[in-house]
């Protein structure tokens, strides 16, 4: 497993935090990152990117204002 | 966490450049730290950082017949080339081997990595990948007009070598995968849609920074 530098851990809780998201969505950020850099995942396989992106959007928690 | 990555030695035969194999390990193992090579003009210098750069990156895989058979020998031509580069990786050996078809204008990669044996293709340590890269490897086997852009303000290489040692790049990969995600995903969706905020899970875009 490759470390992450602490500055993008650190960029990717901010982003996080400042979209009202949880802890859950900047662990499966941070996983998806270091399987990036370590080369288990590959960013041009766009299938396995996007059953990535499948559960990272799966933890994402939104509120809609209501409708007028 | 960080690796040693040592040259050790490169061999070329059959190629544009003069035979030759030149190692860089001393006689007890270790690796010399400078050395220096002096060629005359027109003997092969560029010819092997060529060879260097295409070893190390596994770009030779993208070349088309015309720039494979560039590397045949004016001198002596033959139907087959080999260039070797072997690397220290840390303690364990890796080696990444061409050979030339000159024939069929191809060029095929063999790679061993710390097991005896061989494996078919361009196979760096995945943990490894981003150094055995074309973006990677080109500033730093270069030939000397690349050292002035280096220099250069203007210039954007530094920049770019930066960005691809410290990943910065596969940052912005990252989001613009997230952003085709998403595009991908709301395409046909009104964005105040019940139905389409329930087909895409609820979720906006995230903002990196």
């Amino acid at each position: 497993m490759t470390d992450i530098d602490p500055g993008f851990r650190n960029a990717i809780n901010i982003a996080v935090k400042n979209s009202n998201q949880g802890d859950g969505v900047a662990s499966r950020l941070d996983r998806w990152f270091e399987e990036l850099l370590d080369g288990t995942e590959r960013i041009e396989k766009l299938d396995s990117v996007y059953k990535r992106l499948e559960l990272i959007y799966d933890a994402i928690d939104i509120t809609l204002p209501p409708e007028n | 966490m960080s690796v040693k990555v040592q040259i050790v030695e490169w061999e070329a035969r059959g190629l544009r450049c003069p035979d030759h194999k030149i190692s860089f390990e001393n006689s007890d193992g270790g690796i010399i730290p400078i050395t220096l090579i002096q060629m005359p003009n027109g003997t092969g210098k560029t010819t092997t950082l060529e060879l260097l750069r295409s070893a190390l990156s596994g770009s030779a895989v993208t070349w088309n017949t015309s720039q494979v058979r560039e590397f045949i020998k004016k001198s002596d031509p033959s139907k087959s080339g080999y260039f070797k580069v072997s690397l220290r990786i840390d303690t364990h050996k890796l080696t990444f081997d061409m050979k030339f078809n000159f024939d069929e204008g191809s060029v095929k990669y063999f790679t061993t990595y710390y097991k005896p044996g061989y494996s078919k293709g361009f196979n760096p340590p995945a943990a490894l990948a981003k150094i055995f890269h074309p973006s990677f490897v080109n500033y730093f086997v270069f030939d000397g007009e690349l050292a002035n852009q280096l220099l250069d303000h203007n210039q954007t290489n530094a920049q770019d070598v930066i960005e691809q040692l410290f990943q910065l790049n596969m940052f912005m990969l990252m989001k613009d995968r997230v952003d085709d995600y998403w595009n991908n995903e709301t395409k046909d969706i009104g964005a105040r849609e019940q139905t389409g905020h329930t087909r895409v899970c609820g979720v906006r875009p995230i903002r990196f920074i």
